[in-house]
């Protein structure tokens, strides 16, 4: 192959495929990002056989041509040249990159050996939304998967399409986070499937910057999203390619809370702030006590510890219902708590052992459900 | 030859076609899924493994295929939606791999997440947790026989026994194992509650027949604390058929409830007598020994280990349920989370006061009154009166009993409780009463859940 490349697209190209490239020994030929040129665009592809990613960008090519290239030294060289065009061309055994004053000749493997990317079959379940919208969704619950390998259902993002709804959602058993996107238009038919973390993650990096809009092709094995469908030569067309999980997820929608013994109004940043302060003086198991005193208006924070000492602190907000103490780690709060746009928090406490429930205050599309430690 | 044959003819000849690295990766967990009409599916784990196949093995395979059987013209790929392969029922499996920033076992789960959708049961409950002792013997003995025998032996299983003495734990642990030794069987565990709610919605949305058929069409179905359907007739109703159209395939039910069907007040004929058709196992309150088990079991497990002496005291005070052995048991751990030590005993006395001491627990006349009534659905107001119905006198006469025997109450007090009767109508009760206790241990049954409502408070 013989071609010529923008650096920029290129360089934006490597990093995005190399992040899904995998050590593998039975396969080694996973470590290599495969170049496939064109005349007049360039795709890279990566994989680890979980999930894929292609991405093409214009390309001017003399000769088309397939090629594997080790993506590590490819992606630190691309890195540090200078130059505003990338030579690409094979010779021999090797592939020459040439930008600025920058040549290298890199070792390759044969295209032939290199895993191909699942395409679309075109009986898939389309939804289209806003790129921008879902990865922001996504961005919210991601964090949240189990890694438990008895629950593998539990170690993914559920998603969930009804209606005009999009409901994002996952759990490690101990704390859910859901967020609901509206769709641009009403689907046909629901559908519903678990994605990967992993895949959730690649997914946020490939898209979460971009305008327009994504269609994810949905299939009972295998998701795909697709950005720039219409293969507008100006932006480049990337697709990420992932099995689904087995499994089901858990209906936790008749677990959510929707009164308990307190609920308190709190700002957001006064939350964070005590109990980022009382986390200092938790013990092994991370507790900080809360006493909520919805009379009074007031959270205290207690956190106790034989090496550190101790911490005690106040807040003020509006709440209702009876005084009530109630342990949390104090990092499942703040997680969840950092995860709310809004200046404030409601938060519902069900008792002292039960679930409890934060939501942003005017916004009814989050919520985080957050088990408490034994009293 | 068989799609097994077929299939390892297929690899062992393809091994020496590609390198050994290809046909690792891409002929891994693969299988003929189907055979017949000329056409062979093959079964492949993923989407990767399809392309390749489809792309780069092709014609090798089914050339092989040809030579091999040729009658098979074509050869089609297909992903197969496999089970995990972990069973996440095994005790071993849900427990410890949780790589969660912290796992001091005080942090509690969400409830419902790790419920199973499809059977509804918990995985937490399981025999390996479950302690045996004289008093819940037979009921556990009965469980296991079911698990090695579904549907056969004990058909339904009626399991009774008060307040948190662990009659949910034992169902529960009976439906995880049934699953785990044969997961093909499908369970379903509802409360009654849930049962009747989902009658309800089945009417109002004409929904009821699918409903039906997605309970007739369980191999063993578990329904907790039945007693709640008293006085539900069209619940009672549904149940009935349900019960009927399951026991006759063979399938397995079993029940659970604070007493003895007998004790169920307005609950059908029909459905009493085939609840009484099967295995009756009571499950009744843990001798001292047992108490002991449990907290040298849970204080171990819990990582916070105690004297014997300390086991002794609580078990000693503590002896109505197993759920306030468990709230003692926290007082411990919470001790030895804030003090780093163990109790001694005087801490221990101190903070076990509340529980041994709870007013909660003094017997009050109006106590009795309270639990008598609630436990033969009756109004207490009736009982007082002068009334001489049948299903009001016989309460009233255990009522009268209770308040001699567990208020040493004099018999003129207790005829004058009763709306100013004659204190030889209260000795007559009382005989007749202690006669019928010495007679029939089921009645004797009945009497002592009786009195755990009255001090389980």
């Amino acid at each position: 192959m013989n071609t010529q490349v923008s650096k920029n697209n290129f360089k934006e190209g490597i990093s995005l495929t190399e992040r899904v490239t995998a050590k593998s020994s039975s396969l080694p030929i996973l470590a290599s990002i495969l170049l496939c040129a064109k005349k007049s665009s360039l795709e890279i592809i990566g994989t680890d056989l979980e999930i894929g990613v292609r991405y093409r960008v214009l390309a001017n090519a003399q000769d088309e041509g397939n090629i594997a290239v080790p993506a590590k030294s490819l992606s630190s060289f691309i890195s540090i040249i200078s130059g505003d065009q990338v030579f690409l061309e094979t010779k021999g055994e090797g592939l020459v990159v040439k930008s600025g004053g920058f040549e290298t000749k890199l070792k390759t493997l044969s295209a032939e050996e290199f895993p191909i990317i699942p395409s679309l079959k075109g009986d898939e379940k389309v939804v289209s939304m806003s790129a921008r919208e879902l990865c922001d969704g996504i961005s919210q619950v991601v964090g949240f998967a189990g890694t438990m390998q008895a629950h593998p259902e539990l170690s993914g993002v559920y998603f969930s399409f009804s209606g005009e709804e999009l409901r994002v959602a996952s759990t490690d058993i101990f704390r859910l986070a859901e967020r609901i996107i509206i769709l641009p238009k009403k689907i046909a038919e629901e559908a519903n499937f678990i994605l990967p973390q992993k895949a959730a993650k690649e997914l946020l990096s490939l898209f979460g910057d971009r305008d327009g809009d994504v269609f994810l092709h949905i299939s009972s094995t295998q998701i795909t999203c697709e950005y720039n469908k219409e293969k507008d030569p100006l932006v480049p067309h990337i697709q990420l390619v992932s099995r689904v999980m087995e499994g089901e997820f858990p209906a936790y929608g008749s677990h959510i809370p929707t009164t308990g013994k307190a609920s308190f109004r709190m700002s957001k940043e006064d939350a964070l702030s005590h109990f980022r302060a009382a986390g200092i003086f938790a013990g092994k198991s991370n507790e900080v006590r809360l006493v909520i005193r919805p009379k009074k208006g007031d959270i205290s924070v207690l956190a106790q510890n034989t090496e550190t000492g101790e911490s005690s602190s106040r807040f003020q907000g509006e709440g209702e219902g009876e005084e009530l103490r109630v342990s949390f780690n104090w990092k499942f709060l703040v997680d969840g708590l950092s995860q709310i746009k809004t200046e404030h928090v409601d938060m519902l406490c069900s008792s002292e052992e039960g679930p409890t429930l934060l939501r942003p205050v005017g916004a009814k599309n989050f919520f985080y459900l957050i088990a408490p430690l034994r009293a | 030859m068989t799609k097994e044959e077929l299939w390892q003819t297929v690899l062992s000849q393809l091994q020496f076609k590609i390198s050994p690295a290809n046909f690792a990766t891409w002929l891994k967990n693969t299988h003929v899924l189907t055979k017949g009409d000329g056409s062979v599916v093959i079964s492949v784990p993923n989407n990767f493994s399809k392309e390749w196949l489809e792309n780069k093995y092709h014609k090798t395979i089914l050339q092989i295929l040809r030579s091999t059987d040729d009658s098979i013209k074509e050869a089609f790929y297909t992903v197969e939606r496999s089970q995990p392969t972990q069973d996440p029922y095994h005790p071993l499996n849900s427990m410890g791999q949780s790589s969660s920033p912290q796992d001091s076992g005080d942090q509690l789960e969400l409830q419902g997440v790790r419920i199973h959708k499809a059977t509804n049961l918990n995985p937490r409950y399981v025999f390996d947790n479950f302690i045996v002792g004289p008093f819940n013997e037979l009921a556990h003995a009965a469980a296991w026989a079911i698990v090695q025998n579904p549907g056969t032996i004990y058909n339904p299983l009626f399991v009774y026994g008060g307040v948190g003495l662990g009659k949910t734990h034992l169902l529960q642990a009976t439906g995880n194992e049934i699953n785990k030794e044969a997961p093909e069987k499908k369970i379903r565990y509802i409360s009654s509650e849930r049962f009747t709610s989902e009658v309800v919605t089945g009417i109002r949305n004409h929904t009821i027949n699918a409903f039906r058929a997605l309970y007739r069409d369980v191999d063993v179905l578990i329904i907790d604390d039945i007693q709640f359907l008293a006085g539900k007739e069209k619940t009672q109703e549904e149940l009935f058929h349900t019960f009927n159209a399951l026991h006759e395939k063979g399938k397995q039910v079993i029940f659970s409830s604070d007493r003895p069907p007998k004790a169920i007040p307005a609950l059908e004929e029909r459905l009493r007598s085939r609840f009484e058709g099967g295995m009756i196992a009571d499950i009744s309150l843990p001798d001292f020994e047992t108490r002991m088990a449990i907290l040298k079991v849970k204080t171990q497990e819990r990582g916070s280990p105690v004297s014997d002496e300390i086991c002794d005291y609580i078990a000693s005070n503590i002896h109505r349920n197993v759920r306030e052995l468990e709230g003692a048991l926290n007082k411990i751990i919470a001790f030895w989370r804030l003090h780093n030590r163990e109790p001694s005993l005087p801490d221990m006395k101190a903070m076990l006061k509340s529980v041994i001491n709870n007013p909660n627990r003094q017997v009050t006349p109006k106590k009795i009154l309270e639990a008598v009534s609630e436990f033969y659905d009756i109004k207490e107001k009736e009982m007082i009166a002068s009334s001489r119905k049948r299903e009001i006198v016989r309460p009233r006469q255990i009522a009268m009993y209770l308040f001699r025997q567990e208020l040493k109450s004099s018999f003129p007090f207790i005829g004058k409780k009763f709306g100013g009767k004659d204190h030889t109508t209260a000795m007559y009760a009382f005989e007749r009463i202690s006669k019928e206790a010495q007679g029939s241990e089921m009645f004797q049954d009945e009497l002592s859940l009786i009195r755990q409502r009255i001090y389980g408070g």
